[in-house]
């Protein structure tokens, strides 16, 4: 527990009668890519949201970075070094992908109330957002107004703006969502060497990806944590295999 | 404005405010220097309301209550005896922030069409009060005896002319530098996509209250040169239809452009002042044009003519 990264205690949140999360005990080690798989239904979006800040829980706690940040706002947990990622695309699609990550660098350079030199020709906003784009292989399209990039870039885009703020921990809300064969295979190897530098929480529904890249997993069933340990562990665990991994080892 | 074609209009409307005087005096008639003097103080306003609405995406129907609160400050401050213009305009600065920043702290709690109201409710309590003080002479309204005394006479149309001119290319000039500035870049990524923004760090709600801080502080020096201008204020200044009216000369001008609104000021103004000679029903004819400029072009008159520039 004293060298998780990220860790929950006992955390719960109901709706109404729904038991949406039910006293997760969950600790993320500091390196390395910890995935979090689980059906439809399993509560996986409902952690995202008490782990990020947007959902209050009803008891419980989360500790990150050995400091309890169950009651801080969304904002000060990404101050904090706890970089997202979202389901569905969350971007300014306005705005161009250069202007996106720009703004990601921005919001963990101090404080915005400065009113007077032109924030788009800010070389300490440009080029760290620069960098970032040219490693995510985005840098040709830099310019150009996010609604017209693909899919699949949009995705490595929101990646990227979650890495702008050099993250302690990057968590990661189905990136591969949507994405073709070929799409997905450039986000598994563009995480794969994020998770050298970065702490990686994944939750993800492709199977492949996630015992491609994983260190640890996680099993959430109907709100709760069935277990946790390494790839292979889990793939052996009968437990498992019959809440979940069985559909898919079949297909 | 990320656009050079709307920097360029900017500074050709610039330059053209700056000699329209010689031109009215070559013709003789001051009259005119009047209009358009009031045109430019509406045009601050309108570019005030721009700010929060075409950057931030803040949809406010009582705008009017900072013109009504700047104006009123000048008209009370002046009725207690305080004639000193830098008085009067720093008053009228800190006393509509003031009120912007308890409004907003009210109403920037919801958004869309709650905001709306909200802002709405703020205005017509102003409005009432400002109606059921006696002292301020009520619905009658208040006269000012005298104008700001800033070393300048104001009563002179010509003077005054300048110090709105000036006022408005002022307003112009940092308005740009502060919407592309990092605080302008946080308020209009909020615009599109708010939770985004919070996710990444930004505490979002300061920011968008201290931009309409900024707006309202900015309405209300508008509302004192309007104050000097009339020598007069009344409740009607506060009133929602005036609200209203920002709105029009915002969303006809070009929303997000600063220039567009100041475009669109005096358009209302001009249409205002050729129309209601022919016939009392004019604003029957102002919505018919802002209903073909909404459905033919969404940028506004300024879309129109930085398009054809770029056509060309």
């Amino acid at each position: 527990m004293s060298d998780a990264l990220l860790a929950t205690a006992g955390l719960t949140k109901r709706f109404g009668g729904l038991v949406a999360n039910d006293a997760i005990d969950l600790a993320v080690r500091r390196g390395g890519l910890h995935a979090i798989i689980g059906p439809n239904g399993a509560g996986k979006t409902t952690l995202i949201g008490q782990l990020s800040g947007q959902l209050r829980p009803d008891s419980g706690t989360v500790h990150f970075a050995g400091e309890d940040i169950t009651h801080l706002p969304a904002h000060a947990r990404a101050q904090r070094g706890f970089g997202r990622s979202f389901q569905i695309t969350n971007v300014v699609a306005e705005m161009t992908a250069l202007d996106n990550v720009a703004l990601a660098v921005q919001a963990h350079d101090g404080h915005s109330f400065r009113f007077w030199r032109s924030a788009r020709l800010d070389q300490g906003l440009r080029a760290p957002a620069q960098a970032i784009l040219a490693r995510l292989q985005l840098d040709q399209r830099a310019d150009l107004p996010v609604s017209r990039l693909s899919h699949g870039e949009k995705r490595v885009l929101e990646i990227g703006m979650a890495l702008a703020g050099r993250p302690q921990l990057l968590l990661l809300d189905e990136p591969l969502a949507g994405t073709g064969p070929e799409e997905s295979a450039r986000i598994v190897r563009l995480l794969d060497a994020i998770k050298a530098e970065t702490t990686i929480l994944l939750i993800e529904h492709d199977m492949d990806a996630v015992f491609a890249l994983a260190d640890a997993v996680s099993v959430l069933v109907y709100g709760r944590i069935i277990a946790s340990g390494t790839p292979a562990a889990i793939r052996q665990n009968p437990e498992v295999q019959k809440a979940y991994l069985g559909d898919e080892e079949g297909a | 404005m990320d656009n050079p074609a709307v920097r360029r209009c900017a500074y050709a409307l610039l330059g053209v405010l700056a000699v329209l005087p010689l031109l009215a005096t070559a013709i003789g008639d001051p009259f005119y220097l009047g209009v358009v003097t009031r045109m430019m103080i509406f045009g601050i306003a309108a570019m005030s309301l721009d700010l929060i609405l075409g950057f931030a995406g803040l949809f406010s129907l009582g705008h009017a209550v900072y013109l009504g609160i700047g104006g009123y400050t000048v008209a009370i401050l002046s009725h207690y005896g305080v004639t000193n213009g830098f008085m009067h305009f720093g008053a009228a600065i800190a006393v509509s922030a003031f009120a912007a920043f308890v409004i907003g702290l009210v109403s920037l709690r919801t958004s869309g069409v709650f905001f709306l109201m909200i802002t709405l409710a703020f205005s017509q309590m102003v409005y009432f009060l400002a109606i059921s003080i006696n002292a301020f002479g009520g619905d009658d309204g208040l006269e000012i005896s005298a104008p700001s005394a800033l070393g300048l006479d104001l009563r002179e149309p010509l003077v005054l002319y300048y110090v709105v001119f000036a006022t408005l290319a002022l307003v112009l000039i940092l308005g740009f530098r502060l919407v592309n500035s990092r605080f302008g870049m946080v308020i209009r990524a909020v615009k599109y996509n708010e939770s985004r923004m919070i996710a990444v760090g930004f505490p979002t709600p300061r920011y968008k209250l201290t931009a309409f801080v900024i707006s309202g502080a900015v309405c209300g020096l508008a509302g004192a040169l309007l104050a000097n201008q009339t020598l007069f204020v009344s409740p009607s200044l506060i009133q929602w239809v005036r609200s209203g009216e920002l709105l029009i000369m915002v969303i006809a001008g070009g929303m997000g452009t600063l220039v567009g609104p100041v475009i669109g000021a005096i358009l209302y103004l001009l249409l205002e002042q050729v129309l209601s000679g022919w016939t009392v029903y004019w604003p029957g004819i102002v919505g018919a044009l802002l209903l073909v400029l909404v459905l033919v072009g969404k940028r506004g008159v300024i879309g129109f003519i930085t398009e054809r520039r770029r056509a060309a």
